[in-house]
């Protein structure tokens, strides 16, 4: 132990001969600085194995690791800002939620205008088009059409069952099939669809409501065709719908908490 | 194989005819002119921005101190009636500002002096572990120079208004500039001096030496021109800030604090490092997870959850590199214990090293969601930079200074009493002020989290106390600056001692000389 703690005999002479060094410049020109001259061997590693504990160690917080990058990430979205959603940003029952909302306020959010659009875009838009004009005597145009802004009942009918036969807009007379949307679409799409299709292109109507579809879905849950211009027309004109009163939705948890930016914008695409 | 036996690796050209010591002091004459330029500029620095730094705190719990334009009555400047009756008081005291002096405060001390310390300190521990003379001395000295340079432009830039308000990247690009011009001289002419070493087993301090200086400029760089010469949009530039601000403390001071510990306490004491294995890990690990860990300052900012949690996962992990570096730390140190009563070089680096392993176990547990959000953006979080950045670097960079230093200038220090007047009043200072900062934190953290809490009535008048504290920790710290720099400055004169042995904190009494 003793040894260790003295310096190790070293040799004191400097060879002056060593090149490349100026020496005049230290001041203990006939020798090496006391300083190094003291100083121990320059480090060296010992092979002590790491532990086995600490291995234990690494491996148990590498585990926790994964279980909490796994369970705190928002799923990996690029719009799942709250942790502890495990996934959406609101979680499809936050929109459903938040687009209820905006209906019962009478009051068209933006994200559920933006669902609206997406649905519209993906389904509507290839015969009715982007202008929303349809195309000359073969689809009938959305804009401005009193089916769209009028009745509510009816014009709900029309996208659950679809059309079929002779069919008047704008007094123009369009012959043609429009498809049944009722198996492909749920009462939130259908109500963000129609009321972004009564509020476009200059269309002014009030907003529909996923349970005001949800009641004329139940409504004529017997029928099983199309709609002919006759048998809308016999819906009576802006007929009440008769809203059942809905169970509280299973899942309706707001985050716990709120996450900083609630901006409707974020909804989870479908 | 004893500690004694000082192993040539096979293969290696024969030594030349002086001994290992004379072949030592051949590469500390050449690291003079350099190293001692670099840790003479540090030690300017480090009293600039102690100056700024003891003002700044002073400003926190007294505005009106060094402002030209006396506030009105306590009442009315908590009401925010002050602002309102004088809008100009801004302009009027000018560079005397909080947040101009804050800032000068931050980039003297983080590059002025922590940086220019760790290039001293890199730079001869490269030359000593390639065990060749420094390569090209007057190129990294002409770097010291410019690198001089652009600090000095930097902080009057920003002491001038022209700061970028980018957190730790407040030097305008054109005084960055001159910054990575110079730095990126250092960092080839250390690829070059790497290159030319002489054969045989690379240690451990040489990999953290040489990553450190591969690492900064490239961190520099990415973050200058991400955020302010070609800015990324939105909260990517919050990302790449902390990104960069954290990397500097995580892959530049932390490898070369610890590298400068590999090499010291070994050293000093005589003996080899622990192990090999955990040498090896300690770094691998630090260089995997040390770069993610910038996100955790953005806990509940406008980011993906994901980003945030995988940087909270990776401070976490860090407890890997910092408890298996404190492991071999400590078990080449056990049994020499003692010898911190005398050697002033191991005594300021082992205090480092200690505090290296409590301030990391500390970042990661600061970085979880429910801690954070209580001690974000308030006074513990400033306690824990100072005690990384001064506990635990700067005091290794202190300690190995009185290491180097008497080698580079031929003479010893003056005074034992000088150097235990800087430890205590280091020591002392740095404690007082990380628990001062730090309970002071936890106050008000706990505070704003109660929204019933008044902000200007309560909550200030709590956290005033500590923050007075703060600034008479600072003071202490002053006094060790004021005697080391003269100390140093003893020693550049010539002036140091030239006979009677090393200096020692306390006498040296038989066996136990270290």
């Amino acid at each position: 132990m003793s040894d260790e703690l003295r310096p190790p005999p070293e040799p004191h002479e400097l060879d002056p001969t060593l090149p490349g060094v100026d020496y005049s410049e230290q001041v203990n020109v006939s020798g090496i600085h006391d300083a190094v001259l003291r100083e121990k061997f320059d480090p060296r590693e010992g092979m002590e194995p790491m532990p086995i504990w600490l291995w234990v160690a690494v491996a148990l917080l590498i585990g926790w690791g994964g279980w909490y990058l796994g369970t705190f990430s928002g799923g990996y979205r690029a719009d799942g800002f709250d942790e502890r959603s495990g996934g959406a940003f609101l979680g499809e029952a936050g929109a459903a939620q938040a687009a209820a909302g905006a209906a019962a306020k009478e009051d068209p959010a933006v994200a559920f205008a933006k669902l609206g659009k997406r649905q519209f875009t993906a389904n509507c838009q290839s015969c009715h088009q982007a202008t929303g004009l349809g195309q000359a005597g073969v689809y009938p145009p959305l804009a401005g059409s009193e089916w769209v802004t009028g009745c509510k009942k009816r014009v709900i009918a029309i996208v659950l069952k679809g059309l079929q036969g002779p069919f008047k807009v704008k007094g123009t007379t369009y012959n043609n099939v429009m498809q049944a949307w009722e198996p492909v679409l749920d009462d939130k799409k259908i109500a963000a669809v129609l009321t972004f299709v009564r509020n476009e292109w200059g269309n002014q109507a009030p907003p529909i409501s996923p349970e005001e579809v949800a009641a004329v879905r139940a409504e004529f849950a017997s029928r099983k065709v199309a709609w002919t211009e006759a048998d809308l027309l016999a819906i009576p004109e802006n007929s009440p719908i008769n809203i059942v009163p809905a169970a509280p939705s299973p899942a309706n948890p707001a985050p716990a908490t709120p996450a900083p930016a609630v901006a409707p914008s974020a909804q989870p695409s479908p | 194989m004893t500690d004694n036996t000082h192993s040539i690796p096979a293969g290696a050209p024969p030594m030349p005819p002086a001994s290992d010591a004379a072949e030592r002091a051949a590469i500390d004459q050449s690291c003079r002119r350099p190293v001692l330029f670099f840790f003479g500029s540090a030690l300017f620095w480090l009293l600039a921005g102690t100056f700024f730094a003891i003002v700044t705190s002073i400003k926190l719990h007294d505005p009106e101190f060094m402002n030209r334009a006396p506030l009105p009555d306590a009442v009315r400047f908590q009401t925010g009636e002050f602002l309102r009756a004088n809008p100009i008081s801004m302009q009027d005291v000018g560079f005397l500002t909080f947040g101009r002096f804050r800032a000068a405060h931050l980039n003297s001390v983080a590059y002025g002096w922590a940086t220019s310390a760790a290039i001293g300190v890199g730079v001869w521990l490269m030359a000593r572990l390639c065990r060749v003379p420094l390569r090209r001395p007057s190129l990294v000295t002409a770097a010291g120079v410019l690198w001089n340079i652009g600090i000095a432009i930097g902080i009057a830039a920003i002491l001038a208004g022209q700061s970028t308000s980018v957190e730790w990247l407040e030097f305008p690009p054109y005084a960055a500039l001159i910054l990575g011009t110079a730095y990126a001289i250092i960092a080839i002419w250390a690829v070059d001096m790497f290159a030319s070493r002489k054969p045989g087993h690379v240690y451990v301090t040489l990999w953290y030496v040489l990553a450190a200086f591969f690492w900064f400029p490239w961190l520099y760089a990415s973050a200058n021109i991400l955020i302010l010469l070609k800015p990324v949009q939105g909260s990517v530039q919050a990302i790449v800030n902390w990104w960069f601000g954290h990397n500097v403390l995580g892959l530049w001071f932390t490898p070369i604090g610890i590298g400068a510990a590999y090499y010291m306490i070994p050293k000093v004491i005589g003996r080899p490092i622990h192990s090999y294995y955990l040498s090896a890990i300690g770094f691998w690990s630090l260089a995997l997870f040390y770069s993610w860990n910038g996100g955790h300052h953005l806990i509940g900012g406008p980011l993906p959850a994901w980003v945030i949690t995988a940087s909270i996962v990776a401070s976490v992990m860090m407890v890997i590199p910092v408890v298996v570096t404190a492991i071999n730390h400590h078990m080449t140190t056990r049994g020499h214990f003692h010898m911190l009563r005398y050697s002033p070089t191991l005594r300021f680096v082992v205090f480092g090293a200690m505090c290296y392993t409590l301030v990391s176990l500390q970042g990661s547990s600061m970085a979880i969601r429910s801690l954070n959000e209580i001690t974000h953006f308030t006074h513990y979080t400033i306690g824990h930079a100072h005690f990384g950045l001064y506990a635990f670097f700067t005091m290794i960079m202190f300690g190995c200074m009185y290491y180097i230093v008497p080698r580079l200038c031929g003479c010893e220090w003056r005074s034992a009493y000088l150097i235990r007047l800087h430890f205590w009043t280091a020591a002392y200072g740095i404690a007082a002020m990380v628990a001062a900062l730090t309970i002071g934190g936890l106050v008000q953290g706990l505070m704003l989290a109660d929204p019933a809490k008044d902000f200007l009535g309560e909550i200030l008048a709590i956290t005033k106390p500590y923050l007075v504290g703060r600034s008479l920790s600072g003071v202490l710290l002053s006094i060790g600056h004021v005697v080391f720099a003269y100390h140093f400055a003893l020693m550049v004169l010539q002036l140091g001692r030239r006979e009677g042995g090393p200096v020692y904190f306390n006498p040296v009494e038989g066996e136990a000389r270290p």
